[in-house]
């Protein structure tokens, strides 16, 4: 594993979003002594397997699995993201967006949400990418339970599931699950400005969401409702009594 | 207010009609996509603004409710309708498919966001240069910043007046600062 590594780890199927998502990330400033890699994947037969194959192909300890409509803004966005991992070890996983508790109908949006967007409606104006600065000690993160999968980074290797999730729904909420049980903290940086813009239509298009929402509420019914404190005291005490 | 039981009970409700429409939705998406391809292949572009009203009132409603691409495509068309109506060169002018047409509208869409978020002087510079290489008009440039994923400012609506000034009339010029709510500015030939 190379600690001084970045890989973006992105499943396409739009050359027009991949080829723009690309260019914001080529404009990040890269942390002296880091490297950056570029795995992207088009022929995945679904987001869990594209993204284990992403993960297996390389050797960067940190990993950020994104979306190919999420256009990066902050440019210093990797070296806080190295600030907020070595804040404190037990952090695993860090989005954008997240939600402090896992929504007892399975639906993230429904839960108090952390974490910042951009969009069109705030009245304050960004400032300019490169004129924005985030502190860890002034502006911090919050725990949450689980974190929106457009924007993913990881600082160990979990394997997304592939024996459940076969199609490109509820990967997000299951994988967040898995490093809460796994005993890693999942996070959201306090953005005073929003680090990227996700270009996603705000619409679920005709997919299998249901049923991967069906899915999750029956594998994880022990933790609907709960807190992300709850979910990772439930596999602190499970881990005891093993 | 609604209680997390009234939208567990309206997510469910929304997933059952869902299914029930999706096969309709999709069929009206494929409608949209064939006019618009017969239109731009033969270019015969009257037939094209007819589908508005399919999409905000007809058949086509239930594309727009769960095919979210339905939405440019029908920001699209509003553009298209109001270049025929006030005799401008159309947005659509050099497409000749529905995907073409899809992937100008993309492309001036990141043009204006590489501009907006000037990540580099070479990223502005080249999103500057196809601007001008594939213009638009004030009403393309109006309904994109108002209804897409941007947060204009002044600033941003002068670069845009400057980088069309050659191809927007001075009354183009003047409709646009109107319609966007900016005082009027002439262009300074300053791009960035």
């Amino acid at each position: 594993m190379n600690d001084h590594k970045f890989a973006f780890i992105i499943c396409t199927n739009d050359d027009l979003l991949l080829e723009e998502c690309i260019h914001y990330i080529n404009h990040l400033t890269v942390p002296p002594g880091y490297e950056l890699d570029l795995l992207t994947i088009a022929d995945a037969p679904c987001i869990t397997a594209g993204y284990n194959e992403g993960m297996t192909a390389s050797d960067a300890r940190y990993k950020i699995y994104l979306h190919q409509d999420v256009f990066l803004l902050n440019r210093n966005i990797l070296s806080d993201l190295l600030a907020i991992f070595a804040s404190d070890p037990r952090i695993g996983l860090i989005g954008m967006v997240g939600y402090d508790r896992v929504s007892p109908d399975g639906i993230m949006w429904h839960v108090p949400r952390s974490g910042n967007l951009y969009t069109r409606k705030d009245a304050s104006r960004y400032p300019d990418p490169a004129s924005y600065r985030f502190s860890i000690h002034r502006d911090g993160y919050r725990p949450v339970a689980e974190v929106d999968g457009f924007f993913m980074a990881t600082c160990v290797d979990l394997p997304w599931d592939t024996d459940v999730l076969k199609g490109w729904d509820f990967y997000d909420a299951f994988q967040s699950i898995r490093f809460l049980q796994s005993g890693y903290k999942a996070v959201v940086p306090v953005q005073n400005h929003p680090w990227c813009l996700h270009d996603d239509n705000k619409f679920l298009n005709l997919s299998d969401y249901n049923t991967y929402r069906k899915l999750f509420l029956k594998i994880h019914a022990d933790i609907l409702g709960k807190d992300w404190a709850e979910v990772l005291c439930t596999q602190s005490e499970e881990r005891k009594d093993t | 207010m609604r209680t997390l039981s009234d939208l567990s009970k309206e997510a469910e409700q929304y997933f059952r009609q869902m299914e029930l429409d999706k096969d309709a939705a999709r069929e009206a998406y494929r409608h949209i996509l064939s006019t618009i391809n017969a239109a731009l292949s033969t270019q015969e572009l009257s037939a094209m603004p007819g589908l508005i009203p399919y999409i905000e009132e007809g058949d086509g409603h239930l594309a727009f409710q769960y095919i979210g691409k339905t939405h440019r495509f029908l920001r699209m068309l509003h553009i298209i309708e109001l270049e025929q109506k006030y005799h401008k060169i159309l947005f659509c002018s050099d497409c000749r498919s529905a995907e073409s047409l899809w992937e100008k509208y993309m492309l001036t869409l990141f043009a204006f966001r590489r501009i907006l978020f000037r990540l580099s002087e070479d990223s502005a510079a080249e999103a500057v240069q196809y601007l001008q290489n594939r213009p638009v008009s004030h009403f393309a440039a109006y309904i994109m910043t108002q209804d897409e994923l941007l947060a204009p400012d002044q600033r941003f609506y002068e670069t845009l007046a400057s980088i069309f000034a050659e191809y927007w009339s001075d009354l183009d010029m003047q409709q646009f600062f109107t319609l966007t709510g900016t005082a009027s500015q002439t262009p300074q030939g300053d791009l960035l």
